[in-house]
C-alpha cells in the first residue's frame, strides 16, 4: 500500500534517528555524514519552514494549474463538474508522481496531497449536492492518502469528516436522536483510541509515527469535547432548544461536569504513568479549556483575582514540582533529556511574550491604557 | 521515536559507523528511561508569570481614579524593584559570554520584573503624563529596562520585549497577532521608519557578534530585523514609490543571504528567499499594471503554471545548495 520504495523509507526513519543521535552529542558530525551516504534517503525536509515555504509554493502551482485548465476548458462550463474532476485527475497524477520521484514530507506533496482531496471531494461533492456525500468521500479519500502516503495531516482530515458526518446524519437526518450525539462521538473517540493501541503494536507502525500520533491526539481531543460541557450545553441549546434555567440544567449535567474535569485529570495521571509527552500536553489543555468552561458559566471571582489566584497557583505547583524533579537521574525527572532538545518552546516563549506585553502604542491615542496587556495569556490555555 | 535510535545505533554499528563504545553509552543511557519534564514545567511557570502580570494590569487599570490606586502603582513599582533585586542577588557575575542562574525559574522572575516595569511605566504616563503627550517615552523607558534586564541576566524574552517596545516607541506595533493582519503601521513614513530602525537592529546585532557581547543574542536581533524589512518593504511594493522598497528588497536580500550562509542557519535562508520571491512577485505584477496590455495579461494568466513550475525547481535546487554547504 505505501508508494514510496521501501528500501529508501527505512533509510529515511534511520537517517532521521541518527540525527537525533548526532543532536544528542552520541554521535560526531562526520558519524552522521557517513551514516547519510551510506543510507541514501528519501527527499524530505525536516526544517518546519523549509516545509512550509514549499507547501506554499506548491499551492500556487496548483491553484495557478487550476486556473489554466479552468481557461482552457471554458467551453465546457454547462457541465463544470467536468473540470472538477480534471483537476481532481491532475491531483492523483501530481501525487503520484512526487511519491515515484521520492518527495515524502517535503512540503511539495504536502501541497498536492491535499490540493487532490480537495478537488475530488468538491467534484463528488458539486455532482451529487449532498452533503453525506461528499463528507464520506472525505473520510475515504483523506484515509487512503494517510495510509498510502503516510500524511499525517490527513488523518486529522479524515477524523474531522468523520466526526462531520456522524454530526451532519444526526442534525439534519435525525438517523437517531440529538440527544445521542455526544455519546456517539464518546464511542467513537474510544474507538480511535484502541484501533491506535492496536495499530502502533504492528510491523509497520515506524513507519506510520506521525500519523499515528496524530490518531492519538485525534481521540483524545474528540473524547473530550465529546463530553465538555460547555460544547454539551451550547450545542443543547441550539439544537433540542432547551432553556437552562437556574433550576434546570441539561439532561445528565452532572455527567458532563464531572468529565469534564476528570478526563484531563485522568490524561495527565496516565501520560506520566505511560510517559506520553503528547498526551501530557493534551492533558494540559484540556484542563485549561475546563476552567475555562467553569468561568464561562460561573464567575466565581472578577478576572482579575482569578488571573492573580490561577498565576500564584501555577508557579507554587510548577516550582515545588521543579524542586522535587531536581537532579533525578533516571525516569520522570526536571534535568534536560540528551535525546528531546527542544528548542521550539523557549523559542515560543519569546514570540508569545510580545502578544502580551506591549504596553502603549501611540496610535491607539491617550485612552487606550494598556498596560499589562490585556491581549492577556496570550500563550492562553486559560482564560 | 526513541525505541528507534536504539535500533539505529545498532545499525550503525553493524555497518561500522559507530565503535561499540558509543553503542553501549547509548543504550545505558536509553536504560535510564528518562522522562524529561524540564519545558513543561518551565512553560507553565512561564504562563503562570503571563497570569500573574495579565492580573495586575486589569486591576491598575480598574482602580484608576480610587483612592488604593496610589498604593498599588508603589506596590507593582516595588514588586518590579523587588524582582530585579532578588536576580540581582543570585545571579551569575556579569560577563559577556552566555550566562545561566542555577535554578531557571529566576528568568522567569526577571521576566516579571519587566513586564511589570511596563506596566509602571504605562500607569504613569497615563496616570500624571510626566512624559509629554503620547505613550512614546514610556516605551522607551520600558525598553531601556528591558535591554538592561537582558544584558544584565542574559535574558532573551527580556530582549525580546525590549526590541518590540523600542518599535513602539517609534510607532510600530509589532505583536504577532498585528503582524498576522499586516497591521503593523499607521502611515507611509513609518515603512521608513521600519527600515531605519531594521537596520538598527542588523547594526547592533553585528556589533553583539564582532565585539562578543552577548553574541547569542545576535539572531534575535537579525530575526526581528529580517521580518520588520520584509514587511515593511511587500506593504510598501504596494504603496505609490514603489522602486525605492524594490531596491530596499535587493540589498536586504543580499545581506541576508551572506547572513544566514555565515550562520548557517536555514529559517533565515528561507525567509531571505520567501521575501524576495513575494517581492519579485508584487514588482512583476506591477509591471505588468503598467504595460496596460490586456493581451499580455491573459498569456501571463496562461503561463503562470509554468512560472511556478519554474520557481520550484529554482527552490528545490537553491534550498539542496544551501544544505550541502553546511551539512
Amino acid at each position: 500500500m505505501i508508494a514510496f520504495n521501501r528500501q529508501l523509507l527505512e533509510n529515511t526513519f534511520l537517517v532521521d534517528s541518527a540525527e537525533e543521535l548526532y543532536d544528542a552529542k552520541f554521535i560526531s558530525k562526520d558519524q552522521l555524514k557517513a551514516a547519510k551516504e551510506k543510507f541514501p534517503a528519501l527527499k524530505t525536509h525536516n526544517n518546519l519552514f523549509i516545509r512550509i515555504a514549499f507547501f506554499l509554493l506548491g499551492c500556487f502551482c496548483y491553484s495557478s494549474a487550476s486556473g489554466t485548465v479552468a481557461l482552457v476548458c471554458s467551453p465546457l462550463m454547462d457541465q463544470y463538474q467536468i473540470i472538477l474532476f480534471l483537476l481532481a485527475a491532475l491531483g492523483i497524477f501530481a501525487t503520484e508522481s512526487l511519491a515515484r520521484h521520492h518527495y515524502y514530507a517535503h512540503g511539495l506533496d504536502d501541497s498536492a496531497i491535499l490540493g487532490m482531496q480537495i478537488c475530488i471531494v468538491g467534484a463528488f461533492g458539486v455532482t451529487f449536492e449532498s452533503i453525506p456525500v461528499a463528507l464520506t468521500i472525505a473520510t475515504v479519500i483523506s484515509a487512503l492518502s494517510a495510509i498510502r502516503y503516510l500524511h499525517t495531516i490527513s488523518v486529522v482530515i479524515c477524523t474531522g469528516s468523520i466526526v462531520g458526518l456522524i454530526a451532519n446524519l444526526v442534525i439534519e437526518y435525525q438517523v437517531i436522536p440529538e440527544l445521542y450525539l455526544t455519546f456517539v462521538l464518546f464511542i467513537l473517540a474510544i474507538g480511535l483510541f484502541v484501533v491506535h493501541r492496536k495499530l502502533s503494536k504492528t510491523e509497520q507502525a515506524r513507519f506510520y509515527a506521525n500519523p499515528l500520533r496524530a490518531m492519538q491526539l485525534c481521540s483524545l481531543l474528540v473524547g473530550y469535547f465529546s463530553v465538555n460541557y460547555l460544547v454539551v450545553r451550547e450545542l443543547a441549546q441550539d439544537l433540542m432548544q432547551i432553556e437552562v434555567t437556574e433550576d434546570k440544567d441539561i439532561p445528565l449535567a452532572f455527567v458532563f461536569y464531572f468529565l469534564t474535569f476528570a478526563i484531563p485529570i485522568a490524561y495527565l495521571i496516565c501520560s506520566i504513568k505511560e510517559k506520553n509527552r503528547l498526551m501530557l500536553w493534551t492533558g494540559l489543555f484540556t484542563l485549561g479549556f475546563s476552567i475555562f468552561t467553569i468561568r464561562y458559566y460561573y464567575h466565581i471571582m472578577p478576572p482579575e483575582w482569578a488571573l492573580l489566584f490561577g498565576g500564584i497557583l501555577l508557579s507554587a505547583v510548577s516550582l515545588v514540582l521543579i524542586r522535587k524533579l531536581k537532579h533525578r537521574e533516571t525516569g520522570i525527572t526536571f534535568e534536560k533529556d540528551r535525546m528531546h532538545p527542544s528548542q521550539a518552546l523557549s523559542l515560543a516563549q519569546t514570540v508569545i511574550v510580545n502578544s502580551h506585553a506591549i504596553p502603549n502604542v501611540p496610535s491607539k491615542g491617550p485612552m487606550e491604557f494598556g498596560g499589562g496587556g490585556f491581549s492577556g495569556g496570550g500563550a492562553g490555555e486559560n482564560y | 521515536m526513541h525505541s528507534q535510535t536504539e535500533k539505529t545505533a545498532e545499525i550503525l554499528f553493524e555497518n561500522e559507523i559507530i565503535s561499540k563504545d558509543e553503542l553501549v553509552s547509548v543504550k545505558a543511557y536509553r536504560s535510564l528511561k528518562i522522562f524529561s519534564l524540564h519545558h513543561e514545567l518551565l512553560f507553565l511557570l512561564y504562563i503562570a508569570v503571563l497570569l500573574l502580570s495579565g492580573g495586575i494590569g486589569i486591576l491598575v487599570y480598574k482602580n484608576i481614579d480610587t483612592i488604593g490606586h496610589t498604593i498599588l502603582i508603589a506596590l507593582v513599582f516595588l514588586a518590579s524593584v523587588g524582582c530585579f533585586f532578588f536576580s540581582l542577588k543570585k545571579a551569575p557575575k556579569f560577563s559577556r559570554e552566555e550566562t545561566f542562574f542555577d535554578h531557571p525559574a529566576f528568568d522567569y522572575l526577571v521576566l516579571f520584573g519587566t513586564l511589570l516595569s511596563g506596566t509602571f511605566f504605562g500607569y504613569l504616563q497615563f496616570q500624571y503624563s510626566p512624559f509629554g503627550n503620547g505613550f512614546a517615552l514610556a516605551s522607551a523607558l520600558t525598553s531601556i529596562v528591558g535591554f538592561a534586564a537582558a544584558y544584565r541576566f542574559d535574558n532573551r524574552s527580556s530582549l525580546s520585549i525590549a526590541i518590540t517596545t523600542l518599535a513602539a516607541a517609534v510607532g510600530i506595533t509589532m505583536t504577532p497577532k498585528a503582524v498576522m493582519e499586516l497591521d503593523v503601521f499607521e502611515n507611509l513614513p513609518m515603512f521608513y521608519i521600519g527600515v531605519v530602525l531594521g537596520i538598527v537592529l542588523i547594526a547592533w546585532g553585528e556589533y553583539s557578534e564582532r565585539t562578543h557581547l552577548k553574541k547569542h543574542f545576535s539572531p534575535v536581533f537579525y530575526g526581528f530585523a529580517q521580518h520588520l524589512i520584509g514587511i515593511c518593504c511587500i506593504v510598501g511594493l504596494v504603496q505609490d514609490f514603489w522602486f525605492v522598497f524594490a531596491l530596499i528588497v535587493a540589498a536586504s536580500t543580499y545581506y541576508f543571504f551572506r547572513k544566514s550562509h555565515e550562520l548557517e542557519s536555514a529559517v533565515f535562508f528561507v525567509f531571505t528567499i520567501l521575501y524576495a520571491y513575494i517581492a519579485v512577485n508584487i514588482a512583476i505584477v506591477r509591471l505588468l499594471i503598467l504595460t496596460e496590455s490586456e493581451d499580455l495579461m491573459l498569456l501571463c494568466a496562461y503561463i503562470a503554471p509554468i512560472f511556478y513550475l519554474g520557481s520550484i525547481v529554482f527552490f528545490i535546487q537553491t534550498v539542496r545548495k544551501f544544505n550541502k554547504q553546511h551539512k
